[in-house]
């Protein structure tokens, strides 16, 4: 019995160590002013000299695509330095002839620079899409948007500022969601974006290891060619560049400006919340499975490869420690000193939820919202249950991976013969050794110099 | 591009050794940096003065025996390293546990409870070490309240040299662990940098002073307040909670423990039954009701200038240290009135003001609590001798700062509260009478003492073995578990008293009827004086050792000890002065001193050569 005990013990310790380092992660944005200089937004743009490939990879959009279309041609940019690739798989007819109503009329207004693709090959997936998208880009830098996507309008003159300025390969833009009323789990949702973009994204680009987010990233195409694309089996396809990338040491730059995120919205029902979860720790779990996060240099960094893409099974365990926890504390006798080192858990997760309600009160702050008290009453009624919903979500993600671990086998016997004929490899991993960034740049500033100079624009425009 | 190239070849995490060790030097230095905002020579003088002011003969002066407090600390600590439990008997809540529990960690690193002589002894050096550590805290606290190197200097010097502050300040006790916390957590609050990191210690030490002396709670207000005054516009609303929430944490322990224990309300209050019947095992005793016994204890109200406050100004502070004293105070005044107009001396004159009003409140007021208030008493005159001196030309200011320090010296050593410091040693009666004992007594005896030497008696060693059956006077008067079960409410369970002064009027106060009853029917065996020095600053120390008569086992059983309480003080008084007249004083010095003990005192001896032997016959 009191191995039970000494093993709890382990447990609520292990736990509460690692639900103060997550803490500190979700803060680590606010430790200090050089932590915000950072990741704001340059003070003045430079001139436009990058040539950007913007990939709209889509699917069943039809009710948004046009809207992003001309969102993304409207942005605040020189329009011949951008490239923008919508890529469709054939069979999506009703999408299809929406964009190519939506093309028809810029071509009417004299807008030549968006163009539509299509592929007919499996697998029919995001990552597949973006490696066509490559195939096809002529941009020094890639980037991408979803289809339910609202940039902002600048965001391509701060990125282009900022590698003109800094020779950054990789740029990482804040995303965040916005409707934190829609739901009752809408709150929590948009909080957990707007901790992973605003504060961890950021010391993790410190430490050198960035699970890269989906969208509003801007890489160098050459690199991406030497990374060989996107792993087109890999539902996570957006973290396992990043671990790739960050194994090939290449630096990760991390902006995040409140008021230059790209907006997104949360999912509608509790289904497509779980299902979205799902698909992400089931990608996380096969980027552990790649093992190309056991390349990276250095140990801290290894720990915290392992870390993130383990969190899913520690959110698991946090949720079914807690009854255990609760259960000792009063309804067991130990000693007094025991049940208070089983009991830590549960205050830090007291703690989760009251940096929580600080977040909340932070976000609609710099997005000049306002949350109401109810607003704040709901984030703690529903903070149990969306543990509850993430754990669900774990869960599933795990028993799937067991299970579908065959299934998955066959798609990659299924696609081999086509992928092979595209000349991008099957699963793309990290090359030996780090990346050849030194002559990379070379190349690209050789790139930017042949860049004509775009009459008009000012060398350092003021912001305004 | 060629930052480029150095970012992705130096990479953070694949360093050779000797890089790691540059990096590790660099952030040493970079701590010296953050602990010396000034300079950092004048506080590590600052730290070596304060050193020797301190330590030279603290473990003899003041002496042991003359608060039983730091024996209950002292007995604590001992539970904790020996029963695993906060106290040797139940634990009434009186105080929250931190301080034994981390001076029991002391002990336990130091090698024991007898690295240094006695379980107090090991206490003061802890305190020592404490003093060393709160020197350039106080230091940099007064830099980022406002004040200059100069102003640093002084109240740093004034920590360290008051004659007021040294007496207290050896003693072990709570309130210098609280101050530690409390000093470090203004020093982390008051970051120049404000980083967040910092802030959320700050939280954490908060919390820890309050769980080592809730007294702590008084200088809330004022956190508060800084807390507020510089919250940093970039960290938004994490800038209070991060304060807030850590500190919250950390004191809630205290209350979760006794809930654990079924013992946060009194009995009888429905609230224990929530939590299963622990409570019903012990003695009831419960957090809440000892919260409202502290809150309440008298003093002789706010507006009696006959208070005990005023009483132990007048008594015991003022004639130690008059300079820290009433200029501390004017200092205070000072800063709290020029801080209407200007709020950044708002600040330094409130961090004065709150203990103030704590000691001054009506309520009951040991001396010791003085220590609450001396560090502020420091900082605000510094602040204000400080800035005065600033107005003198060039390069006088620091000089002046030391013929400041020095004139204060000449003048405790005119008043005569400097030299006993240093010179006296009362503490030799009750290490004589100590080794005696332990070589004289039968171990298994049944002994009523004071706390003061409780722990030693327990502990296995100086001169002798453990004594098991000795038991504090205040247990024997009230803690049923030791009046009722092991002494059977019966003074013939008694077999020797320890007496010290003023321990008679405890017994009568607490209406210790055993304790009385074994008195009256006790004959002195022994009885130690120590010399006597400067009665007004340290009233003499004498111990004595009486031994019980009982009557023979088949004769009838002894009378009824209420009744016969009633008026027995009065009797064992005269008995007392009687064999007060009839013992001799004076005799040879039988004292032995550890090591320690012996190089304090041969500090002591460089300073002034003095007799340091305790009468014994």
């Amino acid at each position: 019995m009191s191995l039970v005990y000494f093993s709890l013990l382990i447990v609520s310790v292990l736990l509460a160590l690692q639900s103060a380092y997550s803490a500190a992660l979700m803060l680590y944005a606010w430790q200090d002013e050089t932590k915000r200089r950072q990741a704001q937004v340059p003070p003045t743009y430079k001139r436009p000299r990058i040539h950007f490939t913007i990939l709209l990879p889509a699917r069943h959009e039809e009710a948004v695509i046009q809207d992003t279309i001309q969102r993304v041609v409207d942005l605040n940019y020189p329009r011949e330095l951008m490239q923008i690739l919508v890529i469709i798989e054939a069979g999506d007819h009703g999408t299809i002839s929406k964009v190519n109503e939506k093309l028809a009329f810029l071509y009417s207004q004299g807008i030549f620079n968006a163009q539509l693709i299509t592929f007919t090959d499996k697998p029919i997936n995001k990552p597949h899409g973006l490696n066509i998208g490559l195939h096809h880009a002529k941009g020094n830098v890639i980037t991408i948007f979803d289809a339910e996507d609202e940039p902002h309008p600048d965001i391509l003159q701060v990125v282009n500022t900022v590698i003109t300025r800094e020779f950054a390969p990789v740029v990482q833009c804040g995303v965040q969601l916005m409707n934190f009323r829609d739901r009752w789990f809408s709150a929590l949702n948009v909080l957990e974006y707007f901790f992973w973009f605003k504060s961890r994204l950021h010391y993790q680009a410190s430490a050198q290891i960035v699970p890269l987010g989906g969208n509003t990233v801007f890489v160098w195409r050459q690199l991406l060619d030497w990374l060989g694309g996107w792993d087109q089996y890999c539902l996570t396809e957006d973290a396992d560049v990043g671990i790739r990338l960050s194994a090939a040491s290449v630096p990760i730059r991390v902006i995040y400006e409140d008021e230059y995120v790209t907006k997104e919205e949360t999912p509608p029902t509790v289904g497509q919340f779980i299902k979205q979860r799902t698909r992400w720790n089931q990608g996380f779990l096969q980027v552990l499975a790649k093992r190309d996060w056991l390349k990276l240099p250095g140990f801290y960094q290894k720990f915290l490869a392992l870390y993130i893409l383990c969190s899913p099974l520690l959110q698991l365990m946090t949720l079914l420690y807690m009854p255990v926890s609760l259960w000792t504390m009063f309804f067991v006798k130990v000693p007094a000193w025991t049940a208070l080192l089983t009991s830590l858990p549960f205050y830090l997760l007291i703690i989760q939820l009251l940096i929580n309600l600080a977040g909340l009160h932070e976000f609609t702050r710099a997005h000049n919202l306002k949350a109401s008290p109810l607003d704040y009453l709901r984030t703690v009624l529903s903070f149990i249950p969306y543990q509850v919903m993430l754990g669900w979500g774990a869960l599933r993600a795990c028993w799937r991976h067991l299970r579908g671990l065959n299934s998955w086998e066959k798609t990659v016997h299924l696609g081999a013969h086509r992928q092979a004929a595209a000349g991008l490899p099957l699963r793309p991993h990290v090359p030996a050794g780090p990346a050849p960034l030194g002559s990379m740049a070379a190349q690209f500033r050789f790139e930017l110099e042949q860049e004509p100079a775009t009459p008009g624009i000012l060398e350092e425009a003021k912001v305004g | 591009m060629d930052s480029l190239l150095d970012r992705s070849s130096h990479h953070p995490y694949g360093r050779s050794k000797s890089e790691l060790i540059l990096q590790y030097r660099e952030r040493l230095n970079g701590l010296l940096r953050w602990l010396a905002v000034g300079d950092r020579k004048v506080i590590l003088v600052l730290m070596v003065a304060g050193f020797f002011a301190q330590s030279v003969n603290m473990l003899d002066y003041p002496s042991f025996t003359f608060k039983d407090d730091e024996g209950i600390y002292a007995g604590q600590a001992w539970a904790v390293l020996h029963l695993g439990r906060l106290t040797p008997y139940t634990y009434f809540y009186d105080h929250a546990p931190a301080g034994w529990l981390l001076s029991a960690a002391w002990m336990a690193l130091t090698g024991g409870m007898q690295t240094f002589g006695g379980a107090i002894d090991s206490g003061r050096v802890f305190m020592l070490a404490l003093h060393i550590a709160m020197i350039p805290l106080l230091f940099r606290l007064t830099r980022q309240l406002g004040g200059n190197a100069i102003s640093a200097g002084l109240a740093a010097a004034l920590f360290s040299l008051s004659p007021l502050a040294i007496f207290y300040q050896r003693m072990f006790l709570l309130d210098n662990i609280m101050l530690f916390w409390l000093l470090m957590s203004l020093c982390l609050l008051l970051d120049e940098k404000g980083r967040l990191s910092h802030v959320i210690l700050s939280g954490v030490t908060f919390g820890l002073a309050f769980v080592t002396k809730e007294t702590a709670i008084f200088s809330l207000p004022v956190m508060v307040l800084i807390l507020w005054r510089q919250r940093r516009a970039h960290q938004g609303i994490f800038a209070i909670y991060s304060w807030i929430i850590p500190m919250v944490m950390v004191v809630s322990w205290y209350p979760f423990y006794a809930i654990l224990k079924g013992e946060l309300l009194g009995a009888g209050q429905s609230f224990n039954l929530l939590f299963g019947g622990n409570s019903s095992t012990g003695p009831a005793v419960s957090l809440v009701d000892a919260l409202k016994w502290q809150s309440t204890r008298g003093g002789g109200g706010i507006f009696n200038l006959d208070n005990l406050f005023w009483q132990l100004v007048r008594k015991e502070w003022f004639p130690r240290d008059p300079f820290l004293l009433a200029g501390g105070a004017a200092a205070i005044l000072f800063n709290l009135v020029r801080g209407l107009f200007k709020r950044a001396w708002l600040t330094p004159g409130l961090l004065g003001l709150l203990p103030l009003i704590y000691l001054g409140r009506g309520g009951i007021v040991f001396d010791y609590y003085i220590l609450f208030l001396i560090p502020f008493l420091c900082l605000n005159l510094g602040l204000v001798l400080g800035q005065l001196l600033k107005y003198l030309p060039n390069r006088l200011p620091s000089g002046a700062a030391l013929i400041v320090c020095g004139g204060l010296l000449v003048l405790y050593a005119l008043t005569g509260s400097l030299a006993p410091l240093y010179t006296e040693h009362p503490d030799a009666a009750g290490r004589a009478a100590l080794s005696w004992i332990k070589q004289n007594v039968p171990s298994q005896s049944y002994i009523i003492t004071r706390d003061d030497l409780w722990t030693d008696l327990h502990e296995d060693g100086r001169g002798g073995p453990s004594f098991p059956n000795v038991h504090s006077h205040w247990k024997v008067a009230s803690d049923p578990a030791v009046r009722d079960t092991i002494f059977k409410d019966d003074w013939q369970n008694v077999d020797y008293l320890i007496m010290s002064p003023g321990l008679i009027e405890s017994f009568t106060t607490t209406n210790n009827k055993i304790a009385l009853a074994a008195l009256s029917h006790a004959t002195l065996i022994k009885r130690w004086t120590a010399l006597p020095g400067n009665i007004a600053l340290h009233p003499q120390q004498f111990i004595e050792l009486w031994k019980v008569n009982k009557p023979a086992k088949d004769s009838a059983p002894a009378q009824d000890s209420t009744r016969f309480a009633n008026n027995l003080s009065q009797q064992i008084t005269d008995i007392m002065a009687k064999a007060e007249q009839s013992l001799p004083v004076g005799g040879k010095k039988t004292e032995t001193g550890t090591p320690w003990n012996n190089f304090t005192r041969s500090l002591g001896n460089l300073i002034k050569p003095g007799p340091s032997t305790a009468g014994s016959n």
